[in-house]
This record gives C-alpha cells, structure tokens and sequence, in this order.
C-alpha cells in the first residue's frame, strides 16, 4: 500500500538535509524506534521497534538500508523488520523528498510503499491500512518535532 | 445402445434419500468423527506464509528434540524417505518445497507427534530462513517480459497453450455489420466445502497402506500413492467415509503422503486434522480472463467469434490442462456460429494451485459469452431473449462440420444436438413470476431488471472402466460396492435406486457399501457429470448379472427353465409360485451369489470433446432489484431448468440444481480469493465470503424436463454442473436490464455496480 | 491454527478486586466478558494473556436500570439482552434496533456492550446510535471513578481513553428529546459492518427543525457530524439531503476513509451520504 505524508519544517533546505541524512536519526523517528545503530554510515543501520495497535504489541528488529540518495533533495531508504512471535513480516519503501519553500522553511515529501505479511496483516485487513497511514503521519509529525529541535537547539 | 427398459416410477413417490437421517442427526461420520485406530498419532504440517520466497535454510532439529515428536519430515532428510518423486507429475507440486515456496501453503515439512497440540507447538519450533521475493498474482503480471520466473527450469511462467476453432473468423468479420469488442474476467474463487481439506488417517502396516480420506477420485488417488512409494496399486487401500463435500477439491493431500512416509518408520496409524484456513491452500478455481471480438449482422446474427483467454493455473499446473481445454471447448457458449476461433494462454502465478472446480471451465466462460450476448442485443437494440432465439442450437443443430483442434484438423464426432435449449429458455422466463410490488423498505432508489442465460455443458467418461459389484447375502440383502464416493450428490441413494428397480427389490433390501479401493472396481471419479451415467449403468449391469445367475440357481434347484423364473417385488416366481430370496441362496448350501458389471456404453470419441456421454443444458433467468444508491443487489426471482433425461430421485436432481445455484449465486455476488498486498488476505470463512440463505431470492423454481434420452440407466443424465454457471449471467444480465450499464467480472460488488452507473466518477 | 497458551482466570466478585488484579498483573492481564473478540484473537495467537479477569461474576454489571429517564446499561450486558430488555425497547428503540443487527445470534448471545466499546474496532455498531443518544460512560478504578462523554472515550483505531488498571463499570443513555424519529442504517458484506450510520431528527413545520448524525466504520471510529447538523438545521428535506449528498468532500476531510478490501474510499463517502439522506428521510417520518 501506498502513503503520502507532507511536513513542513521551519529550516533551510541545506539543514534540513543535513538531519535527514543522518540516517539513525531519519530512523528514529519511526514511532515506537529505539535503539538506532549504524553498521555503515550512509548504508546499513539497525533497531528496534516496539508498538501498539490496539491490543495487539509488534516487536521487530529492524534492518534499515539505504537504496538512493541525492543530495540535497531525496534519500530512499527500505525498513524492513520481522516479529516472529506473530509472524508478522514488514516492509517500508520510504522516501523523502526535500522541497525548498524559502529561505528557512523546507517541506518533507513522505512517500512510503509499505508491505505487511502475515496473520495479523489478513484478520486485520480492514484496518492495516488505516493503521500503516497513522504511522506515516506520526513519523512525519516526529520528523517535523526533531527538525524544528534541532532548529531550536541550533 | 443398451439401456435399461423398465417403466420409471413416478418421480415424486420418492422415499427419503439413505443418507438424510443420519446426516441431519448427527451421527454420519465423517473422515475426523470415525474411531482413532490404536496407537494413532497425529501429523501436522508446515506451510509457508509467504507466496514466494527462496528457502535459504531449514532447520528442525529444536522440533524434533521437543518430548513426544516422533518424526519430522523436511527438505533435509526427504531423500532418506526413498520416494519416486519422478512419480509426480513434473508440472505439479513437488511432495516439499525444496529450493523455494511458489504459493501461500506450500508444504515445507511434516510434524508427526504423539498429540495433536505437541505436533502444532513442534512445528512452531521449525526455524525456517526465507528470502522473500515479489510475488506474481495475475497471469498477466506473470507473462509480462521482466517477470520473475516461477520455475527456474522453464525459463517461463507461459506454461500450456490451446485453441479450437471452425470455420474463418477474419471472413466473418468481413462480412459483419458490427464488430465489438469485450473483456470480461473470473476470479480466483475457492471450492469451500463444509468439511475441511486434509483430514485424514494413513497407515502403513505390514500388509500395506491404508488410507481414510474424502476423495472425489478414490481409485486415482490410491494409483497415485502407490506410484510415489513404489508399490503395487493393490497394496494401498483407500476407504472414504462420509464426505462433507467435494466441489473438486477433496483428494489424498501432499500432506497425507508426507505423513505416510512417516508412518512407514514409525508403523503407527497418524491422523491429520486440517483446518478451514489450510483448506484454501488445497485447491482453487482457475482465474479466466476472456477477451473476444463478435462480429454480427444488423439484424442479430452473429458471423464470427474470436476469443483470446488468459488462464491463471496458479503455482502448478494440477488441473490446468482440463480447465483451460473446457474453456476452450465452451467458448463458443450455446450458438450456431459459422466462424469461430479461441486462443487460451495458461500460466502461473503465486496462488494456490488451481484444479477442477464444479463445471471446470464453464463457470468462466458462460459468464462471459452470456454477458456478450446480452452487451450485443442491448448495441443492437434487440431483446436478449430474441436474440438468442436467433442463434442458440435447436436439436437436430451440429455445432461444426469440421473443426481445428490445437492446430490439428478433425472431423466433428459429437452427436448433434439431442436437447431443446429455446424450449428451456421460454419456460425459464414463462416461470418468473409477475414482479412483486417494491414494498419501499429501503426508502430509497430503486431499478429492477430481468436477465436469462443458457449453458451447454457436457458429460464425459473419465480415461478408465466404471464398475460396481453387486453380491446376495443370505438373508436377502444385496449390497453393491463400487468406488464413486458420494459427496452430498445423494450417489449412494441413486446406486440403491438402480440397484432395486433393476432387481425388483425395495431398496431397504439393498445397502450400499461406501469406496473401498481394496475392491479394485475401477472408476475415473466423480467428474464431468458422469458418475449417474457411468456408475448408474455399471450398477444396472452388476444387478441384470446378479439377476441372471440367481435364476439360474433358482431353474437349476427349483426346476423348470430359467425363461420360468421372473424377479418381481423382492421375490422370485414360477408361475404363482413365489420364493424368498433368503430361500433359493441358503439352500445352494450358504452360497452367496456376486457378479460385477461394468457401463457398456460406447461414447463416442471427439478430438476436442473426448468421449462424449450426453448434452446436459442448463437455463435460468432472474429478477433483481439494485438499490441505485448503494448499489446493492437484492436477487428477487430465480428460475432453474435443465433436462435429466429420466429423474432417478426427485429431491436428489432438485437439490443439485438449487444446490449448484446457491454455489453460483456466490460465485456471482460474493466470492473471489483477495491475493493483495503481497499475500492472500481472506482464507477464513470470516472473510472469504460465501452466500448465505438471506442473500438468495426468496423465490427460486426449479423445472427438470425429462426426455428420456440419457444414455445412463433407465435414460437418465447427468445435472450436476448445469445450474452453477447460468447465476452469474443472469444476474449479470439482469443488472444491465435494470441499471443499463454491463458488468465486466465477478464477484458484481456494489462499488462494482455504482462504477457501472458511473456514481463514482465525479469524485476520483 | 496456534495452540492456545495456558491462561489462569480469576472470578473476582468486585469491581475493586478486578480493577487491584489489572494493576497486579499489568500488560499480562485483560477483562474477559463476552470474550467475543478476545477468545477469537487468542485462538489466532495474536494476544496471549496470561490472565484473564472475569467480570462476569460482579453483581449487578449485567443489569439494566432505569434513573429518571436515563438508561443505565451495565458493562457486561449482552446485545441480545439489550435488544429484548423492555425498557431499552421502550426508551432507547434507537439503539435496541441497532444491536439487534451485531454480527449474528451466536455473537450477540455471548458479545457484550462494554467489551465491545473497549475493545474499539472501528467496524463495530453500537457506538453510532450511542453517539446520537449523547452517551456518557463511568471508568472505574478501584475506589474512584470518573466519568466521560461516548465522543471523549473513543480516540481511534482499538483506542480508548481507559487507562491499564480501569474497567468500564457503566453506559448511561439518556432518550432522544421527546418527538424526535430514528433511524439506523448499515452495509456490511463480511460479518462486520463496512458502513453505519445512525439518525435522530424532528420536523419543524415541515422543515428539519433538528437533527443529529453520527456515522461509523468509514473513519477510525464513530463520530457525530456536528457541523453538518447545524447546516441542515431548518431546510426542507429535499434540500438537506442535497446538502448531504454535497457534503463528500468535507466528510472526506473529516473521516479520512481508506481504499481497502470493503472498497474504494470514493465508494465509502458516497454511499455514507445516501445512507444518511435515507436516514435523515426515515426519521423524520411521512410528511
């Protein structure tokens, strides 16, 4: 399935690249990630996520690698992750696109092709999709809240 | 032709069918109800939840060290097993995955344990490695030029092609006033017969192998098992019990074999269980798409078809032979065309692999020539029935002179039509009431419309012998064996039928044996509506044997020639002389009297049709109402007809054609296997929709004309498959009637209906 | 299907004891009343609670009572109760008329109210006509308890505002003001609802003088269409279901309805706006 997000950040397009390049950073801010590692700066990246839906608790290990990436304008990054206790496998084709609006205002482009296999993913067909377009929207408000930090911290 | 003569009974005297009170109690027993053999153990299996993936490794060894395993069965030690796996047919699933998994369920590994919950649990403790891969879900993903390829060693997922063809289809064309186009598709569907798939109990013992399973092709599938552990067909023997169903779809499973190798090391009877959702892992109905060109004159003849089809076998090739050959054969629908041409394509993909499914290939392509029809009178301004009226076969009609059968030239050698297809069709319509007031319940917007469609079907006798035995007892009874296991079609009833009034006994006097393969009384399976014919004449020909040689004993005991003796109301006579069977057996000195008797009809043989047994049409029309808001269909009337040349069992031939309606009404509002999202997303009865009895029209009439001219007993023919295929088109049809928009594909949704109203568009 | 892990079950006989068992045993515990949705998820292996606290021995969580006007449904009260229970036919025909349509008999015999608004699943019936009925419900944990507007404790997708170590001891629902018609309508295809919506209204000398419209399963969760009410407020029926049926794109906005296996979200706004028109119709009765 296919979700688009869009935030706006208040930072230049240049720093606003230099977070989301920061691949363990970009990572993190997948709602309920922790533990971002990386194993090759710019390629290979590692954690762990931890969420709810409902009643339901998904715990994965994550393997993030990145597919593409141009600087200052677009970073592809494919997260992938299985909860074998539910059997749950799950696949995100993530890109952000930065688009300069002004001299401090930048806008994310969010595309994510999201795949989710398993039980879980068939009983609850009726509302993963609902789900998976509440996280994207989460991870673009994450995004939006540790850009705008940084921008604060300076 | 030989043929039974004794005059039919009325068709409505009928006593209650054998099977009914045992099956509406409670006590029938099915495959899981029957008694665990001592030291049964219990066998489940791995299947993969990816529909493709590499196996990169497979590792069972913290299952087996689980207390209470007692085998496991995986890629790893298979050869160890010692299995002819060239047995297998190379274009149907291996008995494992070995290198990869082609389709969700695809068997990995068996489990045997001592009980059920500690082999479910030792399977959860296989640690399997997969890489994932994209998986492929239409034909046309499948062949398109940078696809992934299913099976390596083909190089290509293109895996059958076919045609049938007459006359000259660009000559036609030439001379049409109109050419249309249309492309009209089926789904993936599942059979979902009410007991689950798989179910079974296998043993190898000294003497051989056992088996207690549903099978719709008992003597088949023991000569399968046989083949793949290298022993004679004789030492496997198969009994199926009360079976909850078939469809098509019930069989010895790779699961059964894989259990039965383990049992070979173990000696110990093992018993699987299946589940509903592993059931859709068993077997599906090929997804057919149809794409034709029809050229027809102003005044509604039509002067050529051409038909492209693209069949979806799923991960192998089981079955797909025959369903994409009767969609060839059937493409041509019911009609007088001078140029016909059908092309069909069949490939792979990532789904469960497809086998024959009621009316293999008919289902598909009735809904879809029917649906044409009716897009054609509605262009041309004609009423569908008059249109019809003006190019379906009447009897006495040759469908062709000469046909192109996969490139070969062949003469026709089908029997010309011996069945009044417009007849049918005017009483189908005659028979839909007046419609009934719209009552305004909804509240809301609503058209209502009339539809018709008509189906020629065909029997056809399988590739070997039908036999039944039939043995005296004793006491009287006569019991006959055979192996056509009775899947709710009331079989065994039909074979008590024959049996009584071919020896002039009550049927109480007869018991039925279930299959038992150890009978070795052959029989292709219930398939192509032949088991009435086929297995009603094998019946017929065991009792006149039986017959014969008890008057035989009977002038030899008794005296006088046998010309003397006749068989009348369960008793032999002698002028006014009567004796009880019980007298003439016992005094022969216990001897029980057994004869077998085989179908000694000759079919003929046709390049494209086989052997041709009979012309089994069906017709029906409907009434819908669609609600022009929601788009929802509420089915009114229905009509269903077809001939059975003589009913055996009235409330037998009626439920098969309710019966089979019911399926066709799921098939035409409701049913479709949901392959999205990278895996199949509704393999539960929670989500695989079926019909329920609120979903069907509260007046469904059924008509069963009889002419008399089946070649099976006492004339009859088969009916099984001819009400499926006729739902979907008539309520198809009805909906263009109402909304005056055609549909394209089943199952007709209500998004599907507000499309066609064009509610939607504004909005996207 | 999985094995199903050993559980314990405890029977407390108080909502205090229940509410002390959830903050003892935390995320290994859950309430077990109908077990409708629970027991089903257990057998699929996607919950596996250790313990399961059955309420169905408190007394008097399975009552329905009557104060003044107001209707106080107990936590643990069947559909199939609340369809049949004289009182609620009475006062409440609105929401009697709506239960009697959950799932199928088997469900609405075992399946109760309270578990069925906690466990939130966005295809669920009851919360529409609560929504119109401007229910309110009493959280309970231990001692205290605290009370929430229906709208307040739905928050989205299996979410509610109850806390871990609470349980919903009580639904009360006042009647629809006197004069007021209803009407409940739904689609559902799968043994679940795919759309709902529920409709109170009065004429007003021909008009719509009020209206209340709530609508379930196209967004996460039930929600009532305030601002649409006040528009149709005083037009005439023909033009307040043209109003509605021009109402896709705000609706869109507002419930954000996915394209999925039910259909496409095109599919779902449209035939939520003809539901609606129709309920509208329906509770206003003959002219």
């Amino acid at each position: 399935m296919h979700v688009d997000e869009h935030v706006t950040v208040p930072l230049a397009l240049g720093d606003a690249w230099d977070f989301v390049w920061q691949v363990d950073l970009l990572a993190g801010c997948v709602p309920g990630c922790t533990g971002v590692k990386m194993i090759e700066q710019g390629k290979h990246y590692t954690g762990r996520v931890a969420d709810r839906v409902g009643p339901y608790r998904v715990e994965m290990d994550l393997d993030v690698t990145v597919q593409e990436s141009t600087a200052p304008e677009m970073i592809r990054v494919l997260v992938s992750g299985q909860d074998r206790k539910m059997g749950t496998t799950q696949r995100m084709d993530l890109t952000v696109r930065l688009v300069e609006l002004g001299p401090a205002q930048t806008r994310l482009d969010i595309g994510a092709e999201v795949e989710i296999l398993g039980k879980i993913a068939a009983l609850g067909q009726f509302v993963v999709k609902r789900k998976v377009t509440d996280v994207i929207k989460k991870f673009g408000e994450n995004l939006r809240l540790a850009c705008t930090e940084v921008k604060r911290v300076g | 032709m030989a043929r039974a003569t004794e005059d039919a009974a009325s068709p409505r005297d009928d006593a209650p069918r054998v099977d009914s009170w045992e099956k509406v109690t409670g006590t029938a027993a099915y495959v899981e109800d029957l008694p665990d053999p001592p030291g049964t153990v219990y066998a489940v299996p791995l299947e993969s939840p990816y529909a493709h993936a590499r196996i990169v490794s497979i590792d069972s060894s913290r299952a087996r060290a689980l207390p209470g395993v007692l085998g496991v069965l995986d890629r790893n030690n298979l050869h160890e097993f010692n299995l002819r796996l060239d047995a297998l047919d190379p274009l149907d699933p291996d008995l494992l995955a070995t290198d990869k998994v082609r389709f969700q369920g695809d068997l990995m590994a068996v489990v045997v344990a001592n009980d059920l919950r500690t082999a479910r649990h030792a399977v959860s403790l296989i640690d399997v490695d997969y890489e994932i891969l994209p998986p492929l879900f239409t034909a046309e993903a499948s062949l398109a030029p940078d696809a992934p390829i299913l099976h390596d060693h083909l190089g290509t997922n293109a895996i059958f092609e076919d045609s049938f063809a007459w006359g000259d289809v660009d000559e036609g064309f030439a001379q049409a006033d109109e050419i249309y186009e249309d492309v009209i598709s089926s789904p993936t569907v599942f059979h979902h017969p009410m007991e689950p798939i798989g179910t079974g109990v296998v043993h190898w013992t000294d003497d051989g192998i056992e088996i207690w399973a549903p099978s719709n092709t008992p003597m088949r599938d023991a000569a399968g098992v046989a083949r793949v552990f290298g022993i004679r067909p004789e030492r496997v023997r198969l009994r199926v019990p009360t079976v909850g169903g078939g469809f098509g779809a019930k069989k010895v499973t790779r699961e059964m074999i894989g259990a039965l190798a383990l049992s070979r090391r173990l000696r110990r009877p093992i018993k699987l269980v299946a589940t509903a959702e592993q059931s859709f892992a068993v077997a599906v109905r090929h997804a057919i798409e149809f794409r034709s060109r029809t050229g027809v004159t102003r005044d509604g003849r039509i002067v050529a078809l051409d038909v492209d089809l693209l069949v979806d076998c799923g991960a192998y090739f089981t079955g797909g032979r025959t369903a994409t050959h009767n969609a060839c054969i059937g493409a041509w629908g019911c009609y007088k065309l001078p140029n016909f041409r059908v092309r069909a394509q069949t490939a792979f993909t990532n789904k469960t692999p497809a086998t024959p499914h009621r009316g293999t290939g008919k289902t598909q392509t009735v809904f879809s020539v029917e649906c044409i029809i009716d897009r054609v009178a509605h262009r041309l301004g004609i009423d569908p029935v008059e249109l019809r009226n003006r190019n379906v076969l009447r009897p006495g009609d040759r469908v062709a002179d000469v046909w192109t059968v996969h490139g070969e030239v062949t003469p026709v050698n089908i029997p010309p039509l011996d069945v009044d297809i417009p007849t049918l069709m005017q009483q189908a319509v005659d028979m839909l009431g007046p419609t009934a007031p719209a009552n305004g319940s909804s509240g809301g917007r609503v058209a209502r419309g009339r539809g018709v469609a008509l189906s020629l079907r065909h029997g056809s006798k399988g590739e070997t012998e039908s036999q039944a035995a039939a043995e005296l007892a004793t006491d009287g009874t006569v019991t006959i064996s055979h192996n056509a296991a009775d899947l709710g079609q009331g079989i065994y009833n039909m074979i008590g039928i024959v049996a009584s009034r071919t020896l002039g006994v009550s049927q109480s006097q007869v018991r039925v044996e279930k299959p038992d393969t150890s009978n070795m009384l052959a029989f292709a399976g219930a398939s192509a509506q032949r088991t009435t014919v086929e297995m009603g004449n094998a019946v017929h020909a065991a009792c006149t044997n039986l017959k014969r040689q008890l008057i035989d004993l009977a002038a030899e005991t008794r005296g006088g020639d046998p010309n003397d003796w006749r068989l009348e109301e369960g008793k032999l006579w002698r002028g006014s002389e009567s004796f009880e069977l019980a007298e003439l057996v016992g005094a022969g000195g216990g001897v029980t009297l057994r004869a077998t008797g085989a179908d000694e009809e000759t079919y003929p043989h046709d390049k494209a049709f086989g052997l041709f047994e009979h012309w089994a049409p069906g017709v029906a029309a409907a009434e819908v109402e669609v609600d022009l808001d929601t788009g929802e269909v509420r089915p009114l009337q229905y009509t269903v007809l077809a001939d059975a040349g003589t009913v055996l069992h009235y409330n037998s031939a009626r439920g098969q054609l309710e019966g089979g309606a019911v399926m066709g009404f799921g098939l035409a509002l409701f049913e479709e296997m949901r392959y999205e999202e990278g895996q199949l997303q509704n393999a539960d009865a929670f989500q695989y929709r079926l019909p329920l009895l609120r979903d069907m029209p509260p007046t469904m009439s059924t008509a069963i004309m009889e002419s008399g001219e089946g070649p099976g007993p006492f004339g009859a023919r088969g009916i099984a498959q001819t009400s499926i295929p006729c739902v979907a088109p008539a309520v198809a049809n009805a909906i263009h009637a109402a909304i005056g928009a055609p549909i394209s594909s089943t199952p007709i949704t209500p998004e599907k209906v507000l499309r066609a109203l064009g509610s939607l568009e504004s909005q996207e | 299907m999985a094995n199903l892990r050993p559980f314990r079950v405890l029977q407390p006989t108080t909502l205090a004891e229940a509410t002390g068992a959830l903050a003892q045993y935390g995320d290994q515990a859950r309430i077990y009343a109908g077990g409708a949705e629970l027991v089903l998820l257990m057998r699929h292996g996607l919950l596996e609670p250790d313990i399961l606290v059955d309420i169905k021995r408190i007394p008097g969580l399975n009552a329905i009572r009557t104060t003044g006007d107001v209707v106080r449904i107990g936590p643990t009260v069947t559909h199939d109760q609340l369809e049949h229970d004289a009182g609620a036919r009475k006062l409440l025909p609105l929401l009697a008329e709506a239960v009697a349509t959950i799932g199928n008999i088997r469900v609405r015999n075992v399946g109760t109210l309270g578990g069925n608004l906690c466990f939130a699943d966005p295809h669920a019936d009851p919360a529409t006509p609560l929504l119109v009925h401007d229910a309110t419900l009493t959280l309970t944990r231990g001692e205290s308890s605290r009370q929430l507007r229906l709208d307040e404790f739905l928050i989205g997708t299996y979410e509610t505002a109850i806390e871990a170590d609470e349980i919903l001891a009580e639904i009360q629902v006042p009647p629809l003001p006197v004069g007021f018609g209803h009407a409940f309508l739904r689609i559902e295809r799968y043994h679940r609802p795919t759309l709902n919506v529920a409709v109170a209204a009065i004429r007003d000398d021909g008009h719509v003088g009020a209206a209340r419209l709530a609508i379930g399963c196209v967004g996460p969760k039930s929600v009532r269409l305030e601002d649409l009410e006040t528009r149709i407020g005083g037009l005439t029926l023909a033009d307040a279901c043209r109003v509605i049926g021009e109402a896709k794109p705000e609706l869109t906005e507002l419930l954000d309805p996915v394209d999925d296996g039910l259909g496409s979200a095109a599919y779902k706004i449209h035939v939520a706006c003809a539901l609606l028109a129709r309920g509208l119709t329906q509770a206003l009765g003959p002219s």
